[in-house]
């Protein structure tokens, strides 16, 4: 790390070798107060008016001489009432970093660190509604790709007190601003020391999204099924902190990493809170079903008409007969074929320009849908189903990735070894799934180990009204012996 | 260095439950109990108290957490650990015939072999806690199946067709001495037992009695539905469920057999999972290797037994289990008082 030097001129050739080339490099010399001073930023990300008012002009105006530049930075510091941060800059390092951030500097001849100013001024995203977890009732606020407006939108929603945002640098290049964030009454502290030792040992050229941090955190990062879960909105976030859990946000990214993140999670909403009971509850267990629709239909399918066809009742079976010896592929080819076709148009209408993005769409239902299903090339069964499966599959999007892998897998062992192929593999997701252990907590939790949080607030939801005493975290869930249940009295 | 898994005394007894209760509903092969369901129900409560009986006993001559305790016992450990081989692969022959009579489908025995075998040593290898979280979800998944199967026969159920017999006590006697088990999953909670948080003391006579309460309700629903003609099959449970139906579903028996296939095979890790846990005690044995080598004397026991009678095998299994559990409480006592003398006890 190389210091900041006493001398003006040396600091200001550093500051030349390391931005001159650059063109929004800005430098303004002046004698503040009888003492030679520089004032430096990146005008693409500072404002040179907000630098002006906040620093030149108070000191233009400023009828205080001083003999040195010891002596004009204490004053600045201790008794002239300027909106300096709290740290001044000691080290080159520091120097790069701030003004890249946004931050306008101070160098005073004479003295070997510099003031910082939190002069940003750049183009940003305003906040707006989230578009990956829509809703129906609550907020509409989602995260935008500034940290700091980000801290703010959560700071907002937590007023309570103890909300704590620890700030870090990750990303050898990009020195991206990571925060932590959570509940220090409520979290537990061991949890947070892993969290933030994982972090610290990062070693990434870049960070330009949360989720580069989520497999760092994650307690089984070669599972199918993460222990860590994303959010774009902030009364999500600030939800589970409220449950004692840590979220990372990381500048550039609108997104939220939560830690830990248990499958029962994937399964609610904001809206289940907002809703009725019975309703939260109905549509809890309809995500549950169409969980295992999604990844079982079509390997049941395949494997019931391929080996164990006498299932089918008798109509459906002339049909299923019918549409299979009209196809040229065996029907658990089909499926394969058709399921790979979906994620291409599916991938191919998310990449796309939005202008003809919805022409995809088109293109793959009339073209190839019906034109291949008239010819003989797919038969409607397959179609059906897995267009059925990828529907259910939409009913939990944040499940989208293992459901499209596990499908396939449904589809191979179905048709390959026929009910014993989904029944061991079933097993295996099982014993894959229920092992996990994300903190200390059971992934799985509250599913099973059973506890009263099942109905509570996992399968099915009960009211705020029965809820009310009732302090939940997610601490509960570490492994004890019987009766788990939810505490009724707060930490 | 292994890390202690800790799973839930709940669990644990659910799995045990689970072991026993599907021995009662998916048994290709037995022979059939003929005797109707009075006598059926008397023999289901005279043999589950007689196990108690037993297992008390020998609780009573030593507590179950010490029979297998590391480096200790090495006999006992051993027979157990043969015992559970053996009785895991009766349990992939089960479960072979079971899904060939269910769902009619030609897998070569083998590759069945092959495949539970990639799957327990999978499922050992991730740890008691997948095995023991999933018992629990079994357990929800064959309560409905039950429930399904009751309800789906409602209509069909006649108190006119429970038989009353003159000589209850006699039939009653021949029947639960022809049917008396001593399952070697017993044995398996038994070592898995050394697992769990909270202790497992009573685990066994819940399990039992839950076992018989079930087998007692499906024993008296099996004959209200289906008459004398229940006694007569090896498997009356997966008869109602191929006769009952609901609304316009006709086959829902394959929806019973998969749930049922599923507790088999949870069965079978179960088992093996206890006898991996043998083999990794004495300390030279890694996981994989503890779990392969399960598995492979598992699979020799499953091919002899595929040709051999099941109710041969429920007998030999029945005694070997009793030997064992002597010995184990046996040397467990012996090792405590030589541990409290201060001497090795190292048997």
């Amino acid at each position: 790390m190389q210091k900041i030097s006493h001398s003006l001129k040396e600091n200001l050739a550093c500051l030349q070798q390391e931005f001159g080339d650059s063109g929004d490099y800005y430098l303004h010399q002046a004698n503040l107060c009888g003492v030679p001073c520089a004032a430096v930023l990146c005008d693409v990300v500072a404002g040179i008016k907000n630098t002006w008012f906040m620093l030149l002009r108070p000191l233009q105006e400023s009828e205080q001489r001083f003999e040195d530049g010891k002596k004009l930075f204490e004053w600045l510091v201790k008794d002239s009432g300027l909106p300096f941060t709290s740290k001044p800059a000691q080290s080159s390092e520091q120097v790069c970093y701030l003004l890249n951030a946004g931050h306008s500097l101070l160098f005073v001849d004479g003295v070997d660190e510099a003031l910082v100013f939190s002069t940003q001024d750049f183009a940003l995203r305003s906040v707006s509604e989230p578009d990956s977890e829509a809703n129906v009732y609550g907020s509409k606020e989602a995260f935008t790709d500034v940290l700091r407006k980000n801290m703010g939108l959560i700071r907002r929603r937590m007023r309570g007190g103890g909300l704590v945002m620890e700030t870090l640098q990750l990303g050898e290049a990009t020195q991206t601003e990571v925060a932590i964030c959570y509940q220090k009454n409520l979290a537990d502290p061991q949890m947070v020391d892993t969290i933030r030792k994982r972090l610290k040992e990062i070693r990434l050229q870049m960070v330009f999204d949360a989720s580069y941090l989520a497999p760092f955190l994650e307690s089984a990062p070669a599972s199918l099924f993460g222990c860590t879960g994303m959010t774009q909105r902030p009364d999500t976030l600030c939800a589970k902190l409220c449950e004692g859990k840590v979220a990372v946000m990381a500048d550039g990214s609108p997104y939220a990493v939560l830690v830990p993140y248990f499958f029962a999670e994937h399964f609610q909403c904001m809206d289940d809170y907002s809703a009725r009971p019975y309703y939260a509850s109905f549509i809890r267990l309809l995500k549950y079903m169409a969980f295992f629709l999604a990844v079982m239909l079509p390997g049941a399918f395949v494997s019931a008409a391929n080996f164990t066809p006498e299932l089918f009742p008798g109509q459906l079976l002339y049909k299923v007969a019918a549409s299979e010896s009209a196809t040229p592929l065996p029907l658990f080819l089909e499926a394969i074929f058709v399921n790979i076709l979906l994620e291409v148009v599916k991938e191919a209408g998310l990449r796309l320009p939005k202008p003809i993005g919805h022409s995809v769409s088109l293109v793959a239902a009339l073209i190839v849908g019906d034109a291949a299903v008239r010819f003989g090339i797919i038969g409607s069964p397959v179609i059906i189903l897995l267009a059925l499966s990828a529907i259910c599959g939409f009913a939990v999007p944040s499940l989208y990735q293992p459901v499209t892998i596990l499908r396939m897998l449904f589809i191979l062992a179905g048709g390959l070894l026929g009910p014993c192929g989904i029944l061991l593999l079933l097993m295996a997701l099982f014993y894959r799934v229920f092992s996990i252990d994300t903190y200390g907590m059971p992934y799985t939790a509250p599913l099973t180990p059973y506890s009263n949080g099942l109905l509570q607030d996992g399968l099915l939801r009960t009211g705020w009204l029965g809820r009310q005493g009732a302090f939940f975290t997610i601490h509960q869930f570490k492994k004890k012996g019987e009766g788990l249940h939810a505490d009724k009295t707060p930490h | 260095m292994l890390t202690k898994p800790r799973i839930d005394r709940r669990e644990l007894d659910i799995c045990l439950f689970l072991s026993l209760v599907i021995d009662l509903i998916a048994r290709p092969g037995a022979k059939p109990m003929q005797a109707g369901a009075q006598a059926a129900v008397w023999a289901a409560v005279i043999n589950a108290a007689l196990v108690v009986a037993v297992w008390t006993a020998l609780e009573k001559l030593c507590p179950a957490d010490k029979w297998f305790l590391p480096r200790k016992n090495n006999l006992a450990r051993l027979a157990a650990f043969v015992l559970l081989c053996a009785a895991a692969g009766e349990s992939i022959t089960a479960a072979f015939r079971f899904l060939q009579s269910s769902a009619e489908w030609k897998l070569p025995f083998w590759l069945f072999l092959l495949l539970i075998g990639l799957l327990a040593v999978y499922g050992v290898q991730l740890g008691a806690e997948g095995v023991a979280r999933s018992g629990e979800v079994l357990a929800v998944m064959l309560a409905f199946s039950i429930f399904a199967i009751l309800l789906s026969n409602w209509q069909n159920a006649s108190a006119e067709q429970l038989t009353i017999r003159q000589d209850l006590a006699l039939t009653s006697l021949k029947a639960a001495a022809s049917s008396f088990r001593l399952s070697p999953v017993l044995l398996a909670w038994a070592v898995l037992g050394q697992e769990t948080q909270n202790g497992f003391k009573g685990g066994v006579q819940r399990a039992v009695f839950a076992a018989a309460a079930g087998f007692v309700l499906l024993t008296i629903a099996g004959e209200g539905v289906l008459g004398s003609f229940a006694a007569q099959h090896s498997q009356p449970v997966y008869t109602l469920a191929r006769v009952g139906s609901l609304s316009v579903f006709r086959r829902i028996d394959s929806l019973h057999a998969f749930v049922w296939a599923l507790v088999l095979v949870e069965k079978i890790v179960f088992l093996l999972l206890a006898a991996s846990r043998l083999a990794l005690g004495s300390g030279r044995v890694q996981k994989r290797a503890a779990a392969s080598a399960s598995c492979l004397l598992a699979a020799l026991a499953a091919g002899l037994s595929l040709g051999a009678q099941t109710e041969s095998w429920y007998g030999a299994l029945t005694i070997f289990t009793a030997l064992t559990a002597l010995l184990a409480a046996a040397g467990g006592k012996v090792g405590t008082i030589w541990s409290k003398n201060g001497k090795s006890s190292a048997l």
